[in-house]
């Protein structure tokens, strides 16, 4: 009986939010602590992310799946970044923003892909929940805790490096 | 560059992104009963966001409701007639005692102790406009001194001070609060007030807190 009370819970009754926070939570700390190398502080940036995806629930359609594990993961490190932005106004801390956040080489053959694997972190946040999440710069700024027109201004500052990076690569 | 090609950099870059991430056993985390807690409040508020926000919106609606009644309290001497006439505030040492009801009425009732402790004599009854006097004086020269003041707008009195030690006391359904007095050479006091809270009582004078009691026992209307 209780097995199969388990099984109703597990697959129809749960909320999409519950499964995103049960496949993912793991993950997101992991992430966050890659950053902050703090667990205390990484777990309170978990929860920050999740709040900010409560907030943005109905823009996932399917819970699990590589498009919402890249968006959870975006969103963790966009609070665990904005943390550590915040401590590089205290002198203990040495902050470096272009080497910050998840370390992806991409090796395949899209060069602008190439070329936005070496954005600072935060502009290539910025323009993953633009461009691939579809997100409005009203809500980039509440996921980045910025105001939206700083939010607008990082995106434009994100496109303008991109491009910059592809002239110098000879893509454009 | 079009946002169509950004769009597609995008997608590639978060494919490689995805197969950079570890495995689930790599990040395996115990999370703290904290963290456990917050998120459980978390679900909890995704799960019945119509009751939350009708909890917020009453949360809301009781506090705006407790600010305005005291920005009430506090501004206008008409709503806090309403609820108190004489009331007291703790004044760094000193305890005062002020009045912010309507005047009350012209020929109030009047008061006298029916019995005073061996040895006092009356000396003297003032009538006053905010209340009377009963003066009683001991062979030693030493006063007991009954009053008892009306709600006269804007009345105000100050008792205690860093010479006396102050407690209130219950007698029957009286509060009063003493003050004794830390040197012998001055007198103690206690002071309360009537049922409706429009007259405030006072007797001061060279006893022990337990005759003070006796006496505010012994308080009758003439």
């Amino acid at each position: 009986m209780l097995i199969y009370l388990q099984a109703i819970e597990s697959d129809a009754d749960r909320t999409k939010f519950e499964q995103i926070y049960s496949a993912y939570r793991s993950l997101m700390f992991y992430v966050a602590n890659g950053i902050l190398h703090n667990e205390y502080d990484s777990e309170d940036m978990v929860h920050s992310a999740f709040v900010s995806i409560a907030e943005n629930i109905e823009k996932i359609d399917t819970p699990i799946c590589p498009k919402t594990k890249a968006y959870v993961v975006t969103v963790v490190e966009c609070k665990a970044i904005d943390l550590y932005r915040h401590r590089k106004r205290h002198p203990e801390v040495n902050y470096d923003e272009n080497s910050v956040g998840l370390c992806v080489e991409y090796t395949g053959t899209n060069m602008i892909a190439c070329c936005l694997s070496r954005l600072p972190t935060r502009y290539k946040n910025a323009l993953l929940l633009k461009y691939r999440h579809g997100y409005s710069s009203k809500e980039i700024a509440k996921i980045m805790n910025v105001s939206e027109s700083a939010a607008a201004k990082l995106i434009q500052r994100a496109k303008t490096k991109l491009d910059a990076l592809c002239r110098e690569e000879g893509i454009l | 560059m079009t946002d169509e090609k950004i769009r597609e950099a995008a997608e590639k870059y978060e494919q490689a992104q995805l197969a950079a991430l570890p495995t689930p056993p790599e990040c395996d985390h115990i999370f703290t009963p904290r963290f456990e807690r917050k998120m459980r409040h978390l679900l909890w508020q995704t799960n019945h966001p119509t009751l939350h926000l009708t909890m917020k919106r009453v949360a809301c609606a009781a506090i705006v409701f407790i600010l305005a009644c005291g920005l009430l309290f506090t501004f206008s001497s008409d709503v806090r007639a309403a609820v108190m006439k004489w009331f007291k505030i703790k004044n760094d040492d000193y305890m005062h005692y002020s009045y912010v009801g309507d005047d009350e009425e012209t020929s109030p009732a009047k008061y006298y102790l029916s019995q005073i402790p061996d040895g006092y004599t009356l000396v003297e009854n003032l009538s006053r406009s905010i209340g009377d006097v009963s003066i009683y004086a001991d062979e030693n020269g030493r006063y007991l001194i009954f009053y008892y003041y009306y709600g006269l707008r804007g009345t105000e009195i100050n008792s205690g001070g860093g010479e006396y030690e102050s407690h209130t006391v219950q007698i029957e359904n009286i509060t009063a609060d003493v003050y004794l007095a830390c040197d012998s050479a001055n007198s103690s006091a206690i002071v309360w007030f009537n049922e409706d809270n429009t007259i405030l009582f006072q007797i001061s004078g060279y006893l022990d807190e337990e005759t003070l009691i006796d006496l505010v026992k012994k308080v009758s209307e003439k």
